[in-house]
């Protein structure tokens, strides 16, 4: 989710992609409407939480989205207390500039990026100054929020982390052991473990198909009538029958 | 979507003024993300 919003930062304007996304959906009306709450919308499809963040499905209007959450049991008060518990990355959160906390009074929307732990939190918004940005909001203007149950770790996305980790200075004196250990490098690093793992396998079994064609003739040296194909087919066949359990647990 | 979605989201237009700015929020963003673009959009990572 968080993603999502971060691949639109700097969007502005209208019709812009947001708009335009939603007016294919439900209506051109919506190309030169507030988008604030379509962005949340095409940030929750784009990263496949629709389900968690619109459970009535598509909303360009923030209050009825606000409800949406409600009806969930999920709706926090826009207090520095309540935001400072329960304010994660990914919450939706709600805005009133005459600074209620009343749902029917809500102005904007956005998302929380980062929980500021001191009763503000930063967020992303789309169509604030026309444009997505990010912004810092305190409680004296959110009116709430809701954490929509996603089901996975809402954070950014393999792309952001593996950039993210490699602005860090190899061996720099603000952390001199820093190793890439990014996402995407530990993905490659068990691939080759495990091509190495089924390698070793193939040799076993290599080894083990030698041995018995070697006991077959040896066997057929001692006994001419024993037939070696047959022989070598047959324990294969017994081999073939016995079931195994591969330990799959971890180490 | 409903009709009475699409004329509610026209209304918010007249009452949407994107709301008032924390004092400090220039000083947050650049010390979490670094230094604004030139539209004064903070793009970088966290």
């Amino acid at each position: 989710m968080l993603a999502a919003a971060v691949a639109d930062l700097g969007m502005a304007g209208r019709p812009n992609p947001v708009t335009r996304e939603y007016a294919a959906r439900h209506g051109n009306e919506y190309l030169e409407a507030p988008w604030c709450q379509m962005g949340v919308t095409r940030w929750a499809h784009k990263s496949g939480n629709a389900a968690a963040v619109l459970p009535a499905g598509d909303r360009a209007y923030t209050v009825w989205h606000a409800e949406d959450g409600a009806r969930l049991g999920l709706w926090h008060p826009g207090t520095a207390e309540a935001l400072r518990e329960h304010a994660r990355p990914g919450a939706v959160i709600y805005f009133d500039w005459a600074g209620t906390d009343r749902r029917a009074a809500i102005d904007h929307v956005g998302i929380v990026e980062r929980n500021l732990g001191d009763g503000r939190v930063q967020t992303i918004e789309a169509n604030t100054g026309d444009a997505c940005k990010r912004r810092v909001r305190g409680p004296s203007v959110i009116a709430g929020f809701w954490n929509p149950p996603y089901e996975k770790e809402d954070d950014v996305g393999a792309k952001e982390m593996w950039q993210h980790e490699l602005k860090v200075p190899f061996g720099s004196a603000e952390n001199p052991s820093w190793q890439a250990g990014n996402l995407l490098v530990n993905a490659v690093k068990l691939v080759l473990e495990q091509r190495k793992t089924l390698a070793e396998l193939g040799a076993k079994v290599d080894a083990q198909t030698a041995a018995i064609q070697a006991m077959a003739e040896a066997m057929a040296r001692q006994d001419s009538e024993i037939d070696v194909e047959a022989l070598v087919a047959r324990i294969q066949q017994e081999i073939g029958r016995i079931q195994v359990r591969l330990d799959v647990s971890d180490a | 979507m409903s009709d009475e979605e699409a004329a509610l989201t026209r209304q918010f237009v007249d009452r949407h003024e994107w709301g008032p700015s924390e004092a400090d929020e220039e000083e947050v963003l650049q010390r979490l993300y670094g230094d604004p673009d030139e539209h004064g959009i903070y793009r970088g990572q966290p």
